[in-house]
């Protein structure tokens, strides 16, 4: 982690500040408005500060996304972290939520409340992820993944189960989906994987792990759990992850439960 | 006389006898002026012109004066017109028109009594000419429908009067088309004619053409066909002349696909009109001009037209297209597409064909041809493809394809494939 000594330093210096109030209530006592906040990143993402996240396999592109950016521009200007949550609030409620990796949003309206501890930052988005709207919850859940040092999936997978909004569920969802085929694939969530070419028996299997997740649950789902768990070929298991992970299905949640807790591997 | 005459003219004469026992203070007042002192659903009733007969719920039929045969609706009476109008505060709100007397009863309905058709159609003219749409509208039907007048003229007049709405303007030419009163076809010509007129009541004036008796319509639809120099205009009326059952319609349309000076969209009209036709003879026409049709558009309308009508001349004339590696790989995709969309080629034809076909765009479009039918046997030629054609990327297309089709052999497929 390279800004991990720099966040730590910034954060014993804010920290006294907030001590005794947890991130809810400053972001609560700021008022309506927006409101920024820092945390360190997990390895290997990086961000553009407005536009573009990237990490392993991820590529995300938000807001506004110019023909430049395009251009593969971003990549050479893509910071390492931190993690920046910018949250809009009105009466009380966060009403939208965006996320970036570096960058800063001077805004004369912005309070910043500076760089948070990852701990915090991902238990206080994670808890507005269950009662949130879906636009909220869905960034909400991105931004915890993206925290450093923090393995957030149980929580996440209490999200899955029980989140107010679909949308929410379904976020948590993939997100386990993808940490399910890291663990086991001995990777991480947003290393660089070694893409070893495909044969072409493996590209016919991937496509029918892709038409069988388009065959009804009752029928996808119980094939796609046998694949994850027993397939030898480890492209194989990831592919049904991931569609596992799309799937929303309760039996795959369960799976990714027994997976990053260790059960299974 | 038939027994439908003997019905009309028994509820022409109850007509009639009610308009006579009426009560007399009614026969002082106008219609306008018994709807307007109403409240609620009122309904009056007159005599119903020659032809018109109903069910006396909604539907109603018109028939021509020169159409003597059995029109199969015994059940049609040939009268009274029955007119329920909604009125509110003395205007009008609605207008329902209907023809016979089986009805459901309506509560609350209020009974006006019969009315004198003159009388009648006046009223209707009158609301036609003076409220809003839909009521505007609705009125001008049972301006048609009353027996004992000539409305042609007045019909005409309303539908030239460009302060009315255009719908009320429709509907009054439709109806002068209908009644059949006298040859409209110049008067109906010279409204589509008119540049400076509304558009949509020049389309329905092409419409109004295609309907009159006895190809009234036909020489003037085949003049704005040919010569108009608005190809939208003449495209309808192209559209409008495949749709009559007259062999000069057909052969004014084989002349438009042929002649090189008509625009595309004419000729891509013509086309589609003749692909829809039963005839074998315009089905042979169309494949034969075939290769002489300048676009692809062009083209693709003819195989859509041959492909839809089938038969065993269709299915011989699109295999060769199809296996005719001389020509362009788009026109025998194509070809492929509508035949595997109609009946034209079974699903062991196509499978067959798969089998001959040894280009890689040809195999895909068969693929992609089998996953749009339903039956079993498609889907057996699919896994049978995924399963074991020496291309990958055949297989895989075959795989995706599988996955979108609901049959719950597949499922069992695809985890054999990925289990074993």
């Amino acid at each position: 982690m390279r800004y991990g000594a720099l966040m730590a330093a910034a954060f014993a210096l804010g920290a006294g500040r907030a001590a005794g109030q947890s991130l809810a209530q400053r972001v609560s006592s700021a008022g309506d408005g927006r409101v920024q906040l820092r945390f360190a990143s997990r390895a290997g993402v990086c961000g553009d500060g407005r536009s573009t996240i990237s990490g392993g396999d991820h590529n995300f592109m938000r807001g506004d996304w110019s023909s430049r950016d395009a251009d593969g521009e971003w990549r050479r200007r893509c910071e390492p972290g931190p993690v920046r949550v910018v949250l809009r609030t009105a009466n009380g409620s966060v009403e939208r939520l965006s996320v970036n990796i570096g960058g800063n949003d001077s805004g004369a309206d912005v309070h910043d409340l500076g760089v948070v501890s990852a701990r915090d930052a991902v238990s206080y988005l994670l808890d507005l992820a269950g009662g949130a709207s879906h636009r909220v919850g869905d960034d909400a859940v991105l931004a915890a993944v993206l925290a450093d040092s923090i393995t957030p999936w149980p929580s996440l997978i209490t999200l899955a189960r029980n989140a107010q909004s679909r949308d929410t569920r379904e976020s948590a969802t993939f997100w386990l989906g993808q940490a399910a085929a890291a663990r086991v694939n001995g990777t991480t969530l947003f290393g660089d994987h070694d893409q070893a070419d495909e044969s072409d028996d493996e590209a016919v299997r991937g496509e029918a792990i892709f038409a069988i997740s388009q065959q009804p649950r009752d029928e996808s789902v119980p094939v796609l759990i046998r694949v994850a768990r027993t397939n030898t070929d480890p492209v194989l298991r990831r592919k049904a992850l991931f569609w596992l992970g799309q799937s929303g299905d309760a039996r795959a949640i369960d799976l990714f439960s027994q997976i990053l807790s260790g059960a299974e591997r | 006389m038939t027994p439908s005459d003997r019905v009309r003219r028994a509820a022409c004469a109850a007509a009639a006898v009610l308009a006579t026992l009426g009560p007399s203070m009614a026969r002082a007042q106008s219609i306008a002026d018994r709807v307007r002192g109403a409240s609620g659903d009122v309904e009056i009733r007159f005599a119903a012109r020659p032809g018109v007969c109903g069910d006396g719920e909604g539907s109603v039929n018109f028939r021509s004066r020169h159409d003597t045969g059995n029109d199969g609706y015994w059940h049609c009476e040939p009268g009274p017109v029955r007119v329920r109008l909604t009125v509110h505060d003395g205007a009008v709100q609605a207008i329902h028109t209907l023809v016979g007397t089986r009805h459901r009863a309506i509560a609350g309905l209020t009974d006006l009594g019969a009315v004198g058709d003159r009388d009648a159609v006046q009223y209707f003219l009158s609301l036609a000419r003076s409220a809003d749409v839909p009521v505007a509208r609705e009125a001008v039907t049972p301006v048609a429908l009353a027996d004992s007048m000539t409305v042609t003229p007045e019909l005409l007049t309303l539908a030239t009067e460009r302060s009315h709405p255009i719908e009320v303007r429709k509907s009054a030419l439709f109806w002068a088309g209908q009644v059949d009163e006298s040859d409209v076809s110049a008067p109906v010509q010279r409204i589509a004619d008119d540049t400076t007129e509304d558009r949509r009541l020049r389309e329905q004036a092409v419409f109004v053409l295609s309907q009159l008796p006895d190809g009234a319509g036909v020489p003037g639809l085949t003049r704005v066909a040919r010569s108009s120099a608005e190809p939208w205009l003449a495209a309808k009326a192209t559209f409008w002349l495949g749709q009559i059952d007259d062999p000069g319609a057909s052969q004014t349309l084989r002349q438009l696909v042929t002649d090189r000076s008509v625009s595309d969209e004419v000729k891509g009209q013509a086309v589609f009109v003749l692909g829809q036709h039963d005839s074998q003879d315009d089905q042979a026409f169309l494949r034969s001009q075939f290769d002489a049709l300048g676009t692809k558009k062009l083209q693709d309308r003819v195989l859509m037209g041959v492909a839809q009508h089938g038969g065993p001349d269709a299915k011989a004339w699109l295999l060769g297209i199809v296996t005719d590696s001389a020509r362009p790989v788009e026109v025998r995709k194509q070809a492929l597409f509508w035949a595997g969309q109609s009946e034209a080629l079974k699903t062991s034809d196509l499978t067959a064909l798969y089998d001959r076909l040894h280009d890689d765009a040809m195999q895909r479009q068969t693929i992609f041809v089998l996953s749009q039918r339903d039956d079993s046997a498609a889907t057996d030629a699919l896994m049978r493809i995924a399963r074991s054609d020496p291309e990958h990327d055949l297989r895989k297309q075959a795989m995706f394809w599988l996955g979108q089709k609901n049959d719950p052999r597949v499922a069992k497929f695809l985890a054999d494939i990925l289990e074993h």
